[in-house]
């Protein structure tokens, strides 16, 4: 086991971080050049102004009216977004092997609090499945993949929170949790969680074009 | 009254094994640094000679090296001295206590593909 821990935890590791920085930079300069030969609106109609103003309002909790309509939903997904992106870059255990590495650390999350983060991802990733499962109008929209995207997605955080407590089989839980965090690193770029590289894009567009060209709000 | 006396001697009895370790270097010792305290992961239990012999480490230096104007000294070693002496644990060294502990330990368990390299191998659950 401690071959495959240092097969996962050194080069696969390297590959995956290669193929999310670089995959994510392939597909934003895709996008753009794709922009550029058949939406060249979205540039002449970009502004700075609206785009942030559209960015801020839903960007802030129950600032849009879409957020307002669904309160469950809202408070499950702005907690799921910051307890995903927050806790893996702040837990001791990934700050520890950083600074093993690289000699180069930041301070870390209380455990306690990142356990319960990590907790809320898992709770969140169920609720978002029986939402899809239940809903008329996300299962018209679901297919297998979006299932599979948040499998993909949880499953790092199961086997952190099982490594983190030791139960189970330790060794195996680690490289589980290793395999599945670099697997969810590289689908970023090249699957629906792309959102996380094109939705400030996006929702700058949008802003923009109800701004200034449709003098209308966009939240 | 009896049963006062059989729980002070439960008592003794547990004392006395948990003073025992850390006399010696043949008991199994806990790294625990003070410069480390309040730790934020349980302290690494260790073996020195258990180790060594599983280890086939016989120069006192491969782990207690010494440098001398920031070089290896490969014919001196800093046995006696604790770690913390030359490596600060709050980083004002060129290589902190923590990364000290950690490159020694699981850099060396890893190039020689023997002893524990995850995390949770050398810090049990508390």
């Amino acid at each position: 086991m401690h071959d495959v821990y240092q097969f996962v935890s050194g080069p696969l590791a390297w590959a995956a971080f290669g193929l999310f920085v670089g995959g994510s930079l392939y597909r934003i300069a895709a996008m753009i050049l794709l922009a550029r030969r058949k939406d060249v609106q979205v540039f002449e109609y970009m502004s700075l102004r609206y785009a942030l103003r559209s960015i801020l309002h839903w960007s802030v909790p129950f600032m849009s009216v879409n957020m307002r309509q669904r309160p469950v939903m809202t408070v499950v997904t702005f907690l799921f977004h910051l307890c995903l992106i927050l806790s893996p870059l702040f837990v001791l255990g990934h700050v520890v092997m950083f600074d093993t590495s690289f000699g180069f650390s930041w301070p870390a999350l209380p455990d306690q609090l990142a356990d319960a983060m990590t907790l809320v991802v898992v709770a969140a990733c169920l609720f978002f499945l029986g939402r899809r499962l239940s809903l008329a109008e996300a299962q018209y929209v679901t297919s297998f993949s979006d299932y599979a995207i948040l499998a993909l997605v949880a499953a790092p955080f199961i086997t952190g929170f099982l490594a983190y407590h030791q139960f189970l089989d330790y060794q195996l839980m680690l490289v589980l949790h290793i395999v599945s965090g670099e697997a969810m690193l590289v689908a970023i770029p090249f699957t629906r969680l792309s959102h996380m590289l094109f939705a400030p894009f996006t929702r700058a567009y949008i802003g923009s074009e109800f701004g200034a060209v449709r003098h209308a709000r966009d939240w | 009254m009896k049963r006062i006396l059989t729980f002070a001697a439960a008592l003794a009895v547990l004392a006395l094994v948990a003073a025992a370790p850390g006399l010696t270097q043949e008991d199994v010792r806990l790294l625990a640094a003070p410069a480390f305290a309040p730790a934020r992961r349980a302290p690494v239990p260790f073996n020195h000679d258990q180790h060594n012999a599983a280890g086939n480490i016989e120069a006192c230096n491969t782990c207690h090296h010494a440098y001398q104007d920031g070089r290896l000294a490969p014919d001196d070693d800093s046995v006696g001295m604790a770690c913390a002496d030359c490596h600060a644990a709050d980083g004002n060294s060129p290589v902190h206590l923590m990364n000290a502990y950690h490159r020694q330990c699981s850099g060396c368990h890893e190039q020689s593909g023997k002893g524990p390299v995850m995390c949770g191998e050398c810090h049990p659950r508390e």
